[in-house]
C-alpha cells in the first residue's frame, strides 16, 4: 500500500502523435487516492488518447506513465488487476449473453466462476436490468448496454477506475444512482478518473477537474478554484472561455438558416 | 458455458503453452468466447436471441471434403506418385491460402479487441497465441476435410510410409500457410500507415487470391500429357511450386524418385515452414500488434478524383435510371460498392476467375511441338470462343455478394424511408454492380476473345451479353430477394449461394446449348438474339413486381 501523499497514477511529459498528428503535446498530472478527476475537452481534444495509454492499448507515446509506482512501459501487466475501464465507444461481444460475458471478464481476473455469477446477478438487479442476464447483448438498448459495461468494470472491486463517457444513454434515475456510487467508491479510497460532455454532472461530483484543449492541460483544480480563476458562474460556461469558444449564437442561426433552405 | 471437444483437446497439449509464456487458462477462455461467437454470428441486424449459422461451417466442411473425395479418385489412377501428390497438396494449399485471405484476415487484423482485452491483465502473447489457434482451429477442419479422403486412399495403395510423411506435411502446410500471410502482412504493415494501409492490404488480398487462382490453374500444367503417358523431368521452376515441395518426399520416400531429383525440393518442404516459423515468432509478433495499431489511424484520401468520380456517376445514372429514387440508389450503391473493402476481397476473387478461366481452357487446346501459329489457326476453327460462358456464369452468379457488408447495421436506413415499394431501391442496386464489377470483367473477357478470333465473332458476343442478362435476372427471380449490404459477411458459403451456383451453371448450358444450335443455322445468332433480347426484357418487368413483404431481411 502507498502513503496517503504518493501518487497513484503519474504522467510525466506524454506526447503523443498519430501519423503526423500531435494529438498529446505534453501533459504532466499526478493523481491521488481517493479522488473523483473529471477529465474534460472538446471533442478531439486527447481525452480518450490519455486513457487508452494509461490503460495499455495505446502504444508509441512518448514520456512517463506510472501506475502503481511502476513503469507500464516494462511490460509487467499486473497492475491491470487492479483497474477498472468503461470504454466511450461501447465495444463488448455483443453476440455473447450478459451472463456469458461477465463470467468471461470475470475469469480473465481469475475470479471464480459461481462468485462471478452471483455477484453479476445482483448488480444487474441493482440496476434494474436482471431481465436481460441471459438475452444476447446485440439486443440490448445503448443505456442496458452502458450498464453492463459499468458492472464489467467493477466486478474484481479494483482500486483506480477508468469511465470514459460512462453515462451515455443512461436514465435519469441510473444516473442518480451511478454518482452515488462513484461518490461511495471515492470515499471508500478507490480513484475515479472519467472524462464526460455532461458539465453540470461533472460540476457536482469531481473532486479535480482537469480541462485538456489541443492536447494541454489548460486548467486543473477543484470547481471552486476554476470558478475563480475565470470569473465564470457555471462549468459549461469556464470551458467555452477556456477553451475560446463564443461562436454558439451565431452558429446555432446558421445552422437553423441552412436547414430551412428549399 | 459451452464447452468444446477442441479446447479438450487442446488441454492435452498444454504444456506447449505454458512454456512459451502463454496464460493458458486466459487463452482457453479467450477461444471459447470466440468459438461461441463464431457460431452465433447473426447475419441481419437485431435478430437477438436466435440460433442459426452452426452449420454453415459444417456444411462447408462436407463441400470440402467431397472436393477432397474427387481429389482421392487421382489417388487411383496409375500416374507417377509425385504427379498425384502435386495436385492433392497444391489443391490443399490453394483452399487454405484463400480462406486464410479472404475469411480470417479479418481475425489476424482484428483491432476490435483490443480495447475489451487490453485493459484486462491479459499479456499480448496469450491474445496473440488465441488468434492463432483461432484460426488453426478452422484451417485444420478445413484441411482434415480436403485431405482425409486422399489419406485414406493412398494408405490402402501405399501403406505405412506414405501415411506418415503425409501427417506430418499437413502440420507443415497449415504453419506454411499461416506464418508465411502473417509475415507478409506484417512486412505490409510496417511499410504503410493509416487509409493506404487498408487498401494496400486489400489490394495485396486481392493480387494474392487472383494469382493463386492462375497458380492453381497452372499446376495441372506442370507435366505433359502426350498420350496418357506422362513424362515428367525435374525443372528448375518445379523448386518455385510449393505443391512441388511437398510432394517431393512421397516420390523420395514412397516411389522410386532418384534421390538427386528430389532430395532438394524435401529438403524445402522442411526447412521453409520451419523458417516462417522462426521468422514469425522472432520478427512478427513483437511488432505485429503495435503495427495493427496503425489501422486505427486516419489518413488523408484524395478529394479530387473522388469529386470527379462523383460527376460521372451522376451522369450514367441519368442515363440508366429513370426514377428519382433508383437513380439516388444507384449512386448509393455504386459509392459503397468503391469504398468497401472487405466486399471488394470477397468480389474480387471470382470477378478475375471469370475472366482467367476461359482462358485457360483455351490454352488446354495447346499441343506440344505445334507453332503459335498452327496453335492459333487451329483454334479458330473452333468454337473455342463459347468459353466465355464460363465468365458468363460466373459473373452472373458474384451478384448475391451484394447483400453483405462490414457496416451491415446501417441497414436500418431501408426502412426509415418513404419507400412504398423495394423495387426501385433493388433495380438501382443491380444497375450499379452491373455496372461496376459485371459489364467491365465481360468487356475485358470478350475484348481478348475477340482480339484472337477477329470482328467475326462479335454477333456471338452480344449475344452472349443479352444471354448474361437473361441469367443475371433468372438468378435474382429464383434466389432470396435480398436488400443490398444487409447482412454481415460469413467465414463460409451459405447454402443458398450453393444452390445459386448450380442453377446459374445449368441454365447457362442450357443457353450455349441454344447458341451452338443456332450458329448453325442460317440467321440462328440473329434469331437467338433476338429472343433473348424479348426474354430480358420480359423477366426484367416481371421480376420487380415485388413488395415489402417478398424482401428476406430476418428481424430488421
Amino acid at each position: 500500500m502507498q502513503s496517503t501523499n504518493e501518487p497513484v497514477v503519474s504522467i510525466k511529459d506524454l506526447r503523443m502523435n498519430y501519423g503526423d498528428k500531435e494529438v498529446l503535446k505534453g501533459i504532466d498530472l499526478d493523481i491521488y487516492k481517493g479522488q473523483i478527476i473529471g477529465y474534460i475537452g472538446p471533442n478531439g481534444a486527447g481525452k480518450s488518447t490519455t486513457v487508452k495509454i494509461m490503460l495499455g492499448i495505446v502504444e508509441g507515446y512518448y514520456g512517463s506513465v506510472r501506475v502503481f509506482g511502476e513503469d507500464i512501459k516494462n511490460g509487467n501487466i499486473e497492475y491491470k488487476k487492479r483497474i477498472g475501464y468503461v470504454p466511450e465507444t461501447a465495444e463488448v461481444y455483443d453476440s455473447l449473453t450478459a451472463q456469458e460475458y461477465l463470467s468471461f471478464i470475470g475469469g480473465l481476473y481469475g475470479l471464480k466462476p459461481d462468485s462471478i455469477d452471483s455477484k453479476a446477478k445482483k448488480l444487474m438487479k441493482l440496476f434494474d436490468i436482471e431481465e436481460v442476464y441471459q438475452s444476447r447483448i446485440s439486443s440490448y438498448s445503448k443505456g442496458m448496454k452502458q450498464k453492463l459495461l459499468i458492472i464489467a468494470s467493477l466486478l474484481h472491486n479494483p482500486d483506480i477506475l477508468f469511465f470514459d463517457e460512462p453515462l451515455s444513454g443512461l436514465d435519469a434515475n441510473s444516473v442518480m444512482v451511478f454518482k452515488e456510487v462513484m461518490t461511495m467508491l471515492a470515499s471508500e479510497g478507490k480513484t475515479i478518473f472519467y472524462s464526460s460532455h455532461i458539465m453540470d454532472v461533472v460540476e457536482k461530483i469531481s473532486s479535480r477537474i482537469i480541462l485538456i484543449n489541443g492536447g494541454q492541460i489548460v486548467a486543473d483544480g477543484t470547481f471552486a478554484e476554476l470558478k475563480e480563476k475565470s470569473r465564470e458562474g457555471s462549468l459549461e460556461e469556464i470551458f467555452n472561455q477556456m477553451t475560446g469558444f463564443d461562436r454558439h449564437g451565431a452558429i446555432a442561426q446558421e445552422f437553423i438558416a441552412t436547414v430551412k433552405e428549399g | 458455458m459451452k464447452e468444446f471437444t477442441i479446447l479438450k483437446l487442446l488441454d492435452r497439449i498444454r504444456f506447449l503453452f505454458d512454456r512459451s509464456g502463454v496464460d493458458y487458462p486466459i487463452m482457453r477462455k479467450i477461444l471459447q468466447i470466440k468459438l461461441i461467437m463464431d457460431q452465433r454470428r447473426v447475419p441481419t441486424i437485431m435478430a437477438a436471441g436466435k440460433t442459426e449459422g452452426k452449420n454453415t461451417y459444417r456444411t462447408s466442411l462436407f463441400m470440402y471434403a467431397f472436393m477432397g473425395l474427387f481429389v482421392a479418385l487421382i489417388m487411383l489412377f496409375g500416374f507417377p506418385l509425385y504427379y498425384k501428390m502435386n495436385i492433392v497438396f497444391g489443391m490443399l494449399i490453394f483452399l487454405l491460402m484463400t480462406t486464410m485471405i479472404s475469411d480470417f484476415s479479418s481475425v489476424l487484423l482484428d483491432i476490435k479487441d483490443k480495447n475489451i482485452l487490453l485493459p484486462r491483465p491479459v499479456n499480448t502473447q496469450t491474445v496473440n497465441a488465441a488468434k492463432l489457434i483461432h484460426i488453426l482451429i478452422y484451417l485444420s477442419g478445413i484441411t482434415l476435410a480436403i485431405a482425409g479422403p486422399p489419406l485414406i486412399a493412398g494408405a490402402f495403395i501405399y501403406g505405412a510410409a506414405y501415411v506418415v510423411i503425409y501427417i506430418v506435411e499437413l502440420a507443415l502446410v497449415c504453419g506454411f500457410v499461416i506464418f508465411v500471410t502473417s509475415i507478409l502482412y506484417s512486412a505490409i504493415l510496417s511499410f504503410f500507415d493509416g487509409e493506404k494501409l487498408k487498401d494496400i492490404i486489400n489490394y495485396f488480398q486481392i493480387v494474392l487470391s487472383v494469382f493463386m487462382v492462375i497458380a492453381y490453374q497452372l499446376i495441372g500444367r506442370i507435366f505433359e500429357i502426350v498420350d496418357l503417358k506422362i513424362t515428367y523431368a525435374v525443372k528448375w521452376w518445379n523448386y518455385l511450386l510449393p505443391s512441388a515441395w511437398f510432394a517431393a518426399p512421397f516420390e523420395l520416400f514412397v516411389g522410386q524418385g532418384r534421390l538427386s531429383d528430389f532430395a532438394g525440393l524435401s529438403i524445402i518442404a522442411v526447412v521453409i515452414p520451419v523458417a516462417a516459423f522462426f521468422i514469425y515468432i522472432k520478427a512478427v509478433l513483437p511488432r505485429f500488434e503495435r503495427n495493427l495499431q496503425k489501422l486505427n489511424n486516419y489518413g488523408e484520401r484524395a478529394g479530387k478524383s473522388a469529386a470527379r468520380r462523383e460527376k460521372r456517376q451522376v451522369f450514367i445514372s441519368r442515363l440508366l435510371c429513370r426514377d428519382k429514387t433508383e437513380r439516388s440508389f444507384y449512386r448509393f450503391t455504386s459509392n459503397v460498392l468503391a469504398n468497401e473493402r472487405k466486399l471488394k476481397l470477397r468480389v474480387m476473387p471470382s470477378l478475375a476467375m471469370a475472366v482467367v478461366l476461359p482462358l485457360v481452357f483455351l490454352i488446354n487446346f495447346y499441343r506440344r511441338g505445334t507453332t503459335l501459329a498452327e496453335f492459333h489457326s487451329s483454334i479458330l476453327q473452333s468454337k473455342a470462343y463459347l468459353y466465355i460462358y464460363f465468365a458468363v456464369a460466373l459473373l452472373s452468379t458474384s451478384l448475391q455478394y451484394i447483400n453483405n457488408s462490414e457496416q451491415y447495421r446501417g441497414a436500418w436506413i431501408y426502412k426509415v424511408l418513404p419507400l412504398t415499394s423495394p423495387a426501385p431501391l433493388l433495380k438501382g442496386a443491380m444497375k450499379a454492380y452491373f455496372m461496376k464489377y459485371i459489364l467491365p470483367f465481360f468487356v475485358f473477357a470478350s475484348l481478348i476473345f475477340l482480339a484472337i478470333f477477329g470482328i467475326r465473332i462479335l454477333p456471338d458476343i452480344l449475344l452472349m451479353f443479352f444471354n448474361l442478362l437473361v441469367l443475371l435476372l433468372v438468378i435474382f427471380a429464383v434466389s432470396n430477394k435480398e436488400l443490398p449490404f444487409y447482412k454481415d459477411f460469413q467465414y463460409t458459403q451459405d447454402k443458398n449461394s450453393i444452390a445459386a451456383w448450380f442453377i446459374s451453371f445449368a441454365i447457362c448450358g442450357v443457353l450455349v446449348a441454344a447458341h451452338l444450335i443456332a450458329g448453325g443455322l442460317a440467321y440462328g445468332i440473329t434469331i437467338n438474339l433476338a429472343i433473348s433480347v424479348l426474354l430480358t426484357v420480359v423477366i426484367w418487368k416481371a421480376v420487380f413486381r415485388i413488395t415489402w413483404n417478398n424482401i428476406k431481411t430476418g428481424a430488421l
